[in-house]
């Protein structure tokens, strides 16, 4: 028995990678997911927007931080008419939003990250936070 | 003679004025194939990488380069005994290719750090000191804390060379293969990029046949001096070296957590020496589970993997000629997710303290090997 579940236990990689079979639609498309799983290790890195480097002006390291900058709102208040709105993220616009044209390299030639492009898979998972409103949750 | 070429080298390094931190760790092809069984036998850090021992300098001239004279200045002048320096300079020329986009050339100096140890006896302060990078453009209005930066700082107590240490302050801890180049998947994907050294209580004993380390880390609490996650943590690493030394086999794990997520990494790694074909292979498998704390609850854990494989033909004194995989699947079960890399390094070291590194890159995205993205850099690389 203790062999046996040790031997699922050293499959179990295996069968997921084989199984690798969920879409962007099976993943938050929460804030939270959003900045820690994409943003933060693809684009908040040391020669680019962290606090060390800030390219371009922005510093992408912390959640609050990077979705104000992203967004023009404030994590945690109520957005409301006076919000200003941001450059780069226009909720609920995707198609509209800056970061989107960035992430998918369409026309501009500033395509983000510039070393290595994220997946679809993953900017689509941005691209659907951004329809479902870019809120900070 | 001696005096007027090491002079010229040091004027050239000095040139190099904006330079950066493209850490500079151990190679690890040169363990077991140079006859060396250990980093340490050769570095002063127990992890490698970084300031070279005397005999360490000795080698990177006989059996490296197979010219020249790897003292210190070339030899010109010798620091006293309690104190060792050195220097690590790197410039880069080539050029990168996104898929779909136009070819972009590249020239950046990638690398200049000194380091300086002081030894009083057991007790041992080492600082590198460096020049950041400048691979892109920087914000504008720059103060001097964006172009220096102490990556590494740390006191260290050993009693001798094959006794438990104990260090405390700036480092990274032992873990994975520690190859010297940040980009590869095992240090950009688990928490060792570019100035990512966090702050460390570490100790370890290494022996002629297994080595053991481990160390509790918090996150560098000054941000103008890092990046990365600003996780804290604990790693371990146990390797054991077989086959009259010719061998290794390496478990580590490690735990590391911010206030958005947890991160749990168990790896593997081996390392074998082929001497007939003089082949140096080496690889590493980890695992990692990451689960989101700041995600409200509605975000899933996910199980990640970084792989690297490679194949080393050591033609020493003189080349080094290797091939390289590696994988990243940031989420296991998400379609699409993986990141995959294929990549040709050559490597000459016509004379002691000099390296050429030609770096050819292919990374595709997505699973989508037919388009991937394409790098290329040549590396002129002077160590003092």
């Amino acid at each position: 028995m203790q062999r046996a579940s040790l031997a699922a236990a050293a499959l179990a990689p295996l069968a997921a990678l084989v199984a690798a079979c969920d879409t962007a639609e099976d993943r938050s498309a929460s804030w939270g997911y959003v900045h820690t799983a994409i943003i933060r290790p693809s684009c908040a890195t040391a020669a680019c927007h962290s606090h060390l480097s800030t390219a371009g002006g922005l510093d992408l390291s912390s959640p609050d931080a990077a979705y104000s900058l992203l967004t023009g709102r404030t994590c945690g208040a109520p957005p409301h008419d006076a919000d200003p709105i941001g450059n780069f993220v226009r909720p609920g616009q995707p198609e509209s939003s800056q970061l989107m044209w960035m992430l998918r390299g369409e026309g501009t030639s500033l395509v983000m990250p510039p070393d290595v492009p994220l997946p679809d898979v993953e900017i689509a998972i941005v691209e659907r936070w951004i329809l479902e409103g870019a809120t900070c949750d | 003679m001696r005096l007027s070429v090491a002079l010229a080298f040091a004027i050239a390094a000095a040139a190099v004025v904006v330079a950066a931190p493209g850490a500079a760790r151990a190679y690890p092809q040169f363990q077991f194939s140079t006859d060396n069984e250990r980093c340490g036998n050769c570095h002063l850090a127990p992890m490698g990488g970084g300031l070279l021992n005397d005999f360490g300098r000795g080698e990177s001239a006989d059996t490296i380069s197979g010219r020249g004279d790897g003292a210190f200045l070339h030899g010109a002048w010798e620091p006293p005994g309690w104190l060792l320096l050195g220097a690590d300079l790197r410039g880069v020329l080539g050029g990168k290719q996104l898929d779909g986009q136009d070819p972009e050339l590249l020239a950046f100096p990638m690398q200049a750090d000194l380091y300086a140890r002081v030894n009083a006896g057991p007790v041992s302060l080492a600082i590198t000191a460096g020049l950041r990078g400048a691979a892109r453009e920087r914000a504008a209005g720059p103060t001097p804390t964006e172009y220096v930066v102490s990556r590494e700082h740390y006191v260290m107590y050993q009693r001798q060379d094959d006794a438990p240490y104990v260090r405390l302050g700036r480092f990274y801890p032992v873990f994975g293969v520690r190859t010297q180049d940040h980009t590869a998947y095992p240090r950009r994907h688990l928490g060792f990029y570019l100035l990512e050294e966090p702050y460390a209580l570490g100790g370890g004993v290494v022996r002629a046949t297994w080595e053991a380390h481990a160390s509790a880390f918090v996150g560098n609490p000054v941000p103008f001096t890092g990046a990365g996650p600003r996780a804290r943590g604990a790693t371990a690493y146990y390797e054991r070296r077989l086959a009259g030394n010719t061998r290794a086999l390496a478990g580590q794990a490690r735990f590391a957590m911010t206030d958005e997520d947890r991160r749990y990494t168990a790896g593997a790694v081996g390392k074998q020496w082929l001497a007939g074909p003089k082949l140096m292979l080496l690889g590493e498998l980890d695992l990692q589970l990451q689960s989101f704390t700041a995600a409200g609850g509605g975000a899933d854990a996910r199980l990640q993997m970084v792989g690297h494989a490679s194949v080393t033909r050591m033609m020493l004194p003189g080349w080094m000629i290797g091939a390289a995989l590696q994988r990243w699947a940031p989420d296991l079960t998400l379609r699409g997710s993986t990141r995959n890399a294929f990549e040709v390094n050559v490597q000459a070291f016509p004379w002691a303290h000099v390296e050429l590194h030609l770096l050819l890159r292919a990374e595709a995205t997505g699973g989508d090997t037919f388009a991937p993205n394409l790098l290329s850099l040549l590396q002129l690389h002077y160590y003092l």
